[in-house]
């Protein structure tokens, strides 16, 4: 029989499937071992959270719901105030409006304030305008998730050897065209000699935490030397925001790279 | 009036009962955030789900007794947990008026951390591929190795037991390097 390793001692452990002997064992090593103690802490927590399935199902239902309903009015008497407000402005504007000749059946204008002057105003479009970052600033929020991982770091990588991305290039910013993106992944990973069996996938998330990946793509790869080239590419619908990819092992799924790119409207 | 009976919506997961229990109390927890501690539409549509996954753990217990109405009882859970998350984040600055003071139910800082680690264990699990949540849901309810292969369309019980290592390395990593993990550590 096999030695059971670290994460199925602690599983037996907790579930009150480990022998005594190795019960005494694994507790006189947690007394003296803190990191030890706050794993099976951390494990006791996750079966406490996980093992319902009704709740699990009740978290992803409600964040649903108050992602699509749509809210009520803030305030009923604040409508009204606002309402009244434009109401007055009507007035005030058809009041002071210079042209007295102004036919009594046409609108008056009530953007442009009284003016004295004879020069057309003019709508001018904003000098530089800013991104919509500025208009929706929670689709510009970085993941916490994803900020502590980015490039190699803090990532168990495995057999997945260094990954160098050319493109996207650190905190690009891809302009929006059309409702669209053009995105091009494009680097190389020294992985051994077997990459092809393991293939690579490229996921791209948005800034949610917990969301699912948006879009999944398998680059192709070639052999080039001592590293593996993969490139993909494609047109997606992104809405302006922060968004980040990964690089991972298809199979495990185990992440060997992050990346993150901004989307901005031209 | 009689309110809707919305534990039963919760405890059973209803959809359309906790849809029309979002549209009836959302705006008060929205005024809540807002009228202390200036609190974003966010802010109070996570504080409307947490209260709410709060609820059903409190409505599971033997001991569990409605003694106000729904609405009353859901926006006093709202309120310690929102003015709990207020302390936490300032203790020093923020002062807690009179009439926004704890409603008499449980352990708010209690409330509040097991509210904020189930939140995050959530976001971890989901960060994780399809295959990798759904390998995950079935290990911790319990399904056997045999049970798990035979579900995912694995070859063997060996190959699931491999995934399942994989997968809860891959949960944990995502637990331990969110900063608001090492924060719930320090509570």
């Amino acid at each position: 029989m096999q030695p059971l390793d670290e994460q199925e001692l602690i599983e037996k452990y907790l579930s009150g499937e480990l022998p005594g002997d190795q019960t005494r064992e694994l507790e006189a090593r947690m007394a003296k071992d803190p990191s030890l103690r706050a794993r099976v802490e951390l494990e006791r927590q996750l079966q406490a959270e996980f093992s319902d399935p009704r709740k699990l199902a009740l978290r992803d239902m409600m964040a649903d719901i108050v992602q699509e309903t749509p809210s009520a009015p803030k305030s009923g008497n604040r409508w009204w105030i606002l309402m009244i407000l434009a109401g007055l402005l009507v007035i005030g504007a058809w009041y002071f409006w210079p042209n007295a000749e102004t036919p009594a059946h046409s609108a008056p204008p009530v953007v442009a304030p009284p003016t004295t002057d004879t020069t057309p105003v003019q709508q001018t479009a904003p000098v530089n305008p800013e991104p919509i970052a500025k208009a929706d600033g929670q689709k510009f929020k970085p993941n916490p998730v994803f900020e502590t991982r980015l490039g190699n770091g803090g990532i168990r990588s495995g057999d997945g050897g260094e990954v160098n991305f050319q493109a996207p290039r650190p905190n690009a910013v891809l302009p929006m065209q059309n409702k669209s993106v053009a995105l091009s992944f494009k680097g190389q990973v020294s992985a051994g000699d077997d990459i092809q069996g393991t293939p690579l996938s490229i996921k791209v998330y948005n800034n949610q935490p917990g969301s699912k990946a948006v879009l999944e793509l398998k680059p192709g790869v070639t052999a080039n030397q001592d590293k593996w080239s993969f490139s993909a590419a494609q047109s997606a619908k992104l809405e302006p925001g922060v968004y980040y990819y990964t690089l991972e092992w298809t199979e495990t799924e185990e992440l060997i790279y992050v990346g993150k790119f901004r989307v901005e409207e031209k | 009036m009689q309110q809707p009976d919305y534990i039963h919506h919760i405890l059973a997961g209803n959809r359309e009962g906790l849809t029309q229990m979002y549209r009836a109390i959302f705006p008060a927890i929205r005024s809540l955030v807002r009228d202390y501690g200036n609190g974003s539409e966010d802010d109070a549509k996570d504080l409307f789900q947490e209260a709410t996954i709060l609820v059903y753990e409190k409505a599971q217990r033997p001991d569990f007794q409605l003694t106000s109405q729904f609405s009353t009882y859901f926006i006093g859970i709202c309120r310690n947990l929102w003015m709990s998350k207020r302390q936490k984040k300032s203790a020093s600055e923020v002062t807690i008026p009179e009439e926004a003071k704890y409603i008499p139910d449980g352990n708010p800082e209690m409330d509040l951390l097991q509210a904020e680690r189930g939140k995050l264990f959530h976001q971890a699990l989901r960060q994780l591929g399809e295959d990798c949540q759904k390998v995950m849901e079935l290990f911790f309810q319990k399904y056997s190795m045999e049970e798990i292969a035979q579900k995912m369309g694995f070859g063997s019980a060996d190959y699931a037991k491999r995934r399942k290592g994989q997968c809860k390395d891959r949960l944990v990593d995502n637990i331990l390097n969110t900063p608001e993990y090492r924060e719930l550590q320090n509570l």
